[in-house]
This record gives structure tokens, C-alpha cells and sequence, in this order.
């Protein structure tokens, strides 16, 4: 028995000093990000021309939509955040003549996009006071195949006030913001 | 007699016990503040890896015979799952034990695992045994902030 206490004793005193653990500390910050770019089929540039009528007493025609350009991002948020992308236009739109843009629902294989994030808001027509377009961005990024990610947009022209409208051509520029809501 | 043998005992169990350790010689912590590469296109995710440098971490053993030594995460409430740590030896430092196992990247858990084993340390140590790490699953999908986590080794044998 005393030959036992002993070496518990030895052991006990002995074994307290070793060290058996060894621990070291990772820390890895992630950014925040927010990057929006357009994709388009050949260049940024759009033309959409009205239709003048054939036949007197007809209204002008609007002409075609074009949606030859994609909207894709990226973002990166802090808990609790979210951004929108706003649009606005720079310039003045002719007289009588509304900017419409419709934002299609997103496709692609990108993340962010399900259970309300990154939605589609109901705003449709672009001037010079920037609008949200889409909302609620979180995490999320589109991916960067033409036609395949992102958000297709589709711009065309409507007749606001038909007595304002006057031929001619004008250029104007759309611009996209993601801003923190 | 009795008492000579069981001294004799007691003080080769309390060696061995005593003996069996493990500590860091440097590189107590690898701190990422900015990634090593950004996003610098929209649409994108990451697409790299966080790699330490092949000694971010330098591990002296000391132990007598058959060791062990394991390696887990234990502190993982500011760290996101979706991000995988990874670790490995990439060397076998100096001293005379025999060191193996441990070359090639195991992604490290809160259970720990073994990492790497010695055998015959002896009265020698296995002193500056480099160590690599590497972080996997970076996305923009993580809430910006800054993810710490411990990682934690083991030594267990003789």
C-alpha cells in the first residue's frame, strides 16, 4: 500500500506538468462586396426608335423592345444587411416618351436568389430619379454566362403624353447602383 | 529492497508521464485580415483557396516511445461550417523519433482525429515539425465578418 501511494503520488505531481495539448488560433475576415455589371450581346448600347404611321389618323409606334443585355452582380453583406440595385437615367428622355424597363426573374446557377432574396421589385419605368429594380440582396452572386445568368432586361419605349411628342433622336444613359439599404 | 524497485517504478512511470508533451514554437495563430485574392468581376464567387505558409506552425514532441498526436477544432461558435479548415505536415522537423502519417491535407472537425504519429523519441525531441494549413468553401454567401476558430493538437502515448 505504501508502495502504491508512492507512486501515485510521484506520478500525480509529475503528469500535472506535462504539457499535452498545443492549440493555435485561425481567424479569417471575409469582405463585404458588391460589384454589378452589365452583359450584353455585342455592346452596352441600345436603340429603340418609334414608328411613324402609314396611314394619317394612326397612333405612332412604339417599335421593339430590346433585351439583348443581362444584369449580373455579386454581393457580400454583413448579417442583418441586404442591398438593392437601382436604376436611373442620365440625360433627358424625349417629351411625351416613358423609359420602360421590365426585369426578368433571375436564372443561372448562382446562389442568393430563393426564399425572398434578390426579388424582382415592381418599379418599371426608368428617369432620373434611381429607382429599385431588385431587392433584398443578400449573399449572392449571378454567374457570368451571357444568356444564361442573371437578369435578362428588357428596355422599351411608351407613350406618356402623345400631345409632348416630337421627333428627333435622343441618347440618354442607364445607370445601374447597388446601394446598401 | 521493495522500496528501491518501487521507487525505481514510480520514477520511470513519472518520466514517462512527465515527458509525453506537446508545444508550439511559433506560430501560434494564422491571421487572414484580407483575403489573398478578390472578386474583381461581377457575377463571380470565390474561387481560391486560403493556403498558410508550409511552416505556419512549427510543433515540438516530446515523448518516449509510441506517440500521437490528434488534431481537432475546439472552438467553432464563430465559425461557419461551410468553411473547411484543412491542415498538414509538411515536413518532419528535426530529432531522432521516427514521425509519419500527416502528409497529405485532412480536414480537421470539432471530433479530433489522429494527425500524425511518432515512435522512439526517446531522450530526444521531435523539435520544429512544420505544419500547413488551408481554407476551403470562401463565398460571398458567408455574412461578412471576421470567423475565428482554435485549432487544437493532442498528444497521447507513451
Amino acid at each position: 500500500m505504501k508502495y502504491a501511494m508512492l507512486i501515485y503520488c510521484v506520478l500525480s505531481g509529475l503528469a500535472s506538468c506535462a504539457q499535452t495539448v498545443a492549440t493555435v488560433d485561425v481567424s479569417l475576415t471575409m469582405p463585404s462586396v458588391a460589384l454589378v455589371d452589365i452583359l450584353p450581346s455585342s455592346s452596352n448600347s441600345v436603340t429603340l426608335q418609334m414608328t411613324a404611321p402609314t396611314e394619317a389618323g394612326n397612333a405612332v409606334g412604339t417599335g421593339t423592345s430590346n433585351n439583348a443585355n443581362w444584369l449580373i452582380f455579386t454581393s457580400a453583406v454583413a448579417t442583418g444587411a441586404s442591398r438593392s440595385i437601382k436604376g436611373d437615367v442620365i440625360g433627358t428622355l424625349p417629351a411625351g416618351i416613358r423609359l420602360r424597363l421590365d426585369v426578368s426573374a433571375y436564372v443561372g446557377t448562382g446562389q442568393g436568389f430563393t426564399g425572398g432574396n434578390s426579388y424582382v421589385t415592381a418599379n418599371k419605368y426608368l428617369s432620373n430619379t434611381p429607382v429599385s429594380f431588385i431587392d433584398n440582396i443578400k449573399g449572392a452572386y449571378t454567374g457570368i454566362t451571357y444568356g444564361s445568368s442573371g437578369f435578362q432586361l428588357a428596355y422599351s419605349l411608351e407613350i406618356q403624353t402623345y400631345a409632348n411628342i416630337r421627333s428627333g433622336t435622343s441618347n440618354v444613359t442607364v445607370r445601374y447602383t447597388m446601394v446598401d439599404n | 529492497m521493495k522500496y528501491i524497485i518501487a521507487f525505481c517504478i514510480a520514477g520511470l512511470s513519472a518520466f514517462g508521464a512527465s515527458a509525453q508533451t506537446i508545444s508550439i514554437n511559433s506560430g501560434t495563430t494564422w491571421s487572414i485580415p484580407s483575403l489573398s485574392s478578390t472578386i474583381t468581376k461581377a457575377g463571380k464567387n470565390y474561387e481560391h483557396i486560403e493556403t498558410s505558409s508550409a511552416s505556419q506552425t512549427l510543433l515540438k514532441v516530446n515523448a518516449l516511445i509510441g506517440w500521437s498526436i490528434s488534431a481537432h477544432l475546439s472552438t467553432t461558435s464563430n465559425w461557419d461550417s461551410a468553411l473547411k479548415l484543412y491542415v498538414q505536415r509538411t515536413g518532419n522537423g528535426t530529432g531522432i523519433a521516427i514521425v509519419s502519417g500527416g502528409t497529405t491535407y485532412i480536414q480537421l472537425t470539432s471530433t479530433p482525429q489522429v494527425f500524425f504519429t511518432g515512435l522512439l523519441n526517446l531522450l530526444a525531441h521531435r523539435d520544429n515539425i512544420p505544419i500547413q494549413y488551408k481554407i476551403e468553401g470562401l463565398s460571398v454567401m458567408l455574412p461578412v465578418k471576421t470567423y475565428t476558430t482554435t485549432v487544437t493538437y493532442t498528444i497521447s502515448g507513451l
